[in-house]
């Protein structure tokens, strides 16, 4: 059952957009994600749509592990596509039917939305595919280090970020061993009213939260034994150094986003 | 036959390798038996294969000679077949242990008496007292004990076949040998049908009539266990070890003493070295 889940959708690839520096990745998705907001027209947002396409092919990835990132938001774009259309008001009438109007103007506003939502999700959803937890968490830090002084716990912040990402299959494992051994005892997770269903998750939440919380003691422990104490003056392995195809990745982002924001 | 296995294959992921490449198994009613094999060899892939959890991707499983998808619902399956998990003190999730234990009975259905009546006989099986136990909460207890509620929570359903997966790991030497000889005593005085797994042979020496032994997804050796420790060449190549007592033997035979090897009490062997070491002089060992 839970074999189906894919999570840290992080795919492992040798490529230029894989081997570009996280916080440089990070940064630039954020600038195109303010970019995304000040489009005003359909021409930008298919400038911002090749933008993307030139990424997915520098990338080494195929179309389909973008496109199915989109599935979980399916949901999200036709709820804001049937909002516009029969709220918003102006322009002509397309359509009139009992008390049911669409007008041009929500159509609009509605794929203009919907457009918009999607280049958002296949951005972000291209850095966690071409960026591994752990680099994306080491860039984080990085950036948020200058915030430090302001009282914000930025390598707590990411080892949290780390921990939990590592532990996201394990609990997964956890979770589907749990749920045979009570399945071997007869229980039944998959049928009955919603209600009965829930309470059949007893038997698989409580000792699921138990063995999270043995493994983040033992974790402790462990961290601690090898004299874990913060990130006070921790130096890192791997210093991270921007380099001139960063840079490079950056005017060209920049590029793109002063047309489409032109446009 | 009341367990058999014919071909059976599985794959967790589709486009992945297979975990069982073809098993082939049977296991008759009343027997203790012991499947044994490298950590990773496919072994607790396998047994949930014979509880129905895991449905073959081909080949077939037979309970008492019919197959399991053929059965009116996969509960009369579970009953039958009684699987304990390797670690089973951590699915343990009731307010008390009576609570626990009644978890598998409630499920099959039962009447509130019939199932006080179970869960009393499954905590006697495993040697817990009832009486000062069914209050209390199994979280307080012991990891010997923990790990009995388990099992009573299994043994509870009734089942004919009782497959146990590592039941001894990470006790200590006094607890295995309890809980080992309790398991022995279900499948003697109760007629339960046991299946053992186990990634040590010595564990499954001395109790077990039949042995079978797995690698990467096959089983490569079967037989009794007199049978499997003559084969202590083959078992090393697959990483095996045969019980230290039956290495010592081996070795002496090597230096050629004529000692038997099929032997598995510490007192047998005792005995077979000292009736050679008065026979040839000791100048040898
Ligand atoms: N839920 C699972 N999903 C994918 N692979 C698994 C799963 N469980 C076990 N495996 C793989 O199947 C193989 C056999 O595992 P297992 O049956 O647990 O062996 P054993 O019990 O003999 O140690 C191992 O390589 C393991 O990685
Ligand atoms: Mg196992």
């Amino acid at each position: 059952m839970l074999k189906n889940i894919t999570l840290g959708q992080y795919i492992l690839r040798d490529s230029l957009i894989h081997n570009l520096d996280p916080r440089m990745k990070i940064m630039i998705t954020m600038l195109i994600v303010i970019g995304l907001f000040f489009i005003g027209s359909f021409w930008g947002f298919l400038v911002a749509g090749a933008y993307i396409i030139t990424v997915i092919a520098f990338s080494h990835l195929s179309w389909k592990v973008v496109i199915r990132g989109l599935k979980p938001v399916m949901f999200i774009l036709v709820f804001t596509i049937v909002i516009h259309l029969f709220f918003t008001r102006g322009g002509v009438v397309l359509l009139e039917w009992g008390f049911l109007r669409i007008e041009s103007e929500g159509l609009f506003t509605g794929l203009f939305m919907a457009v918009r939502i999607m280049l958002l999700i296949s951005l972000t959803s291209l850095l966690t595919l071409t960026t591994s937890p752990i680099q994306l968490t080491d860039g984080l830090e990085y950036l948020l280090n200058p915030f430090r002084r302001f009282g914000l716990p930025a390598h707590e912040l990411a080892m949290m970020m780390t921990i939990a990402l590592r532990f996201i299959p394990t609990l997964l494992e956890e979770a589907d061993k749990i749920m045979k051994a009570q399945q071997a005892r007869g229980a039944d997770f998959e049928s009955g009213s919603i209600f009965r269903r829930a309470k059949s998750l007893v038997p698989l939440l409580v000792p699921l939260f138990l063995s999270a919380f043995r493994r983040a003691d033992d974790l402790a422990m462990a961290m601690e034994a090898r004299c874990y104490r913060g990130g006070e003056g921790r130096t890192r392995m791997k210093e991270l150094s921007f380099l001139s195809r960063d840079w490079a990745a950056l005017g060209f982002s920049a590029g793109f986003i002063i047309i489409f924001i032109i446009l | 036959m009341f367990v058999e296995l014919k071909d059976v294959h599985y794959r967790y992921q589709a486009g992945e390798e297979d975990i069982l490449k073809g098993v082939n198994l049977e296991i008759e009613k009343g027997q203790f038996v012991a499947l044994v094999g490298h950590t990773g060899s496919g072994k607790s892939t396998l047994v949930q294969t014979i509880n129905g959890l895991l449905r073959p991707t081909s080949g077939q499983v037979l309970i008492e000679g019919r197959e399991i998808r053929d059965w009116e619902s996969p509960i009369k399956v579970r009953k039958k077949v009684g699987l304990v998990f390797q670690y089973p003190e951590h699915q343990l999730f009731e307010e008390s242990v009576f609570k626990d234990i009644a978890f598998g009975p409630k499920n099959l259905g039962w009447p509130e008496k019939e199932i006080t009546e179970k869960v009393k006989q499954a905590m006697e099986f495993v040697q817990l007292d009832y009486e000062e136990l069914k209050d209390r909460s199994p979280f307080g207890l012991s990891g010997g004990q923990k790990r009995r509620v388990a099992i009573a929570g299994v043994l509870a359903m009734e089942p004919e076949l009782l497959i146990l997966d590592e039941p001894i790991a990470g006790l200590d030497p006094r607890g295995r040998r309890k809980l080992m000889d309790r398991i022995n005593w279900l499948n003697e005085e109760q007629g339960i049908t046991v299946l053992l797994i186990s990634h040590r042979m010595e564990d499954a020496a001395r109790r077990a009539q039949k042995l079978f032994v797995m690698n990467q997804g096959r089983i490569v050796l079967s037989g009794s266990p007199q049978e499997i420790f003559e084969q202590r060449d083959e078992l090393y190549e697959i990483g095996l070890e045969i019980p230290p007592l039956n290495e010592v033997l081996w070795q002496l035979r090597k230096c050629g003493y004529p000692v038997r090897t099929d032997i598995f009490t510490i007192e047998d062997v005792e005995e077979e070295i000292l009736r050679h070491w008065r026979g040839f002089r000791c100048s040898k060992i």
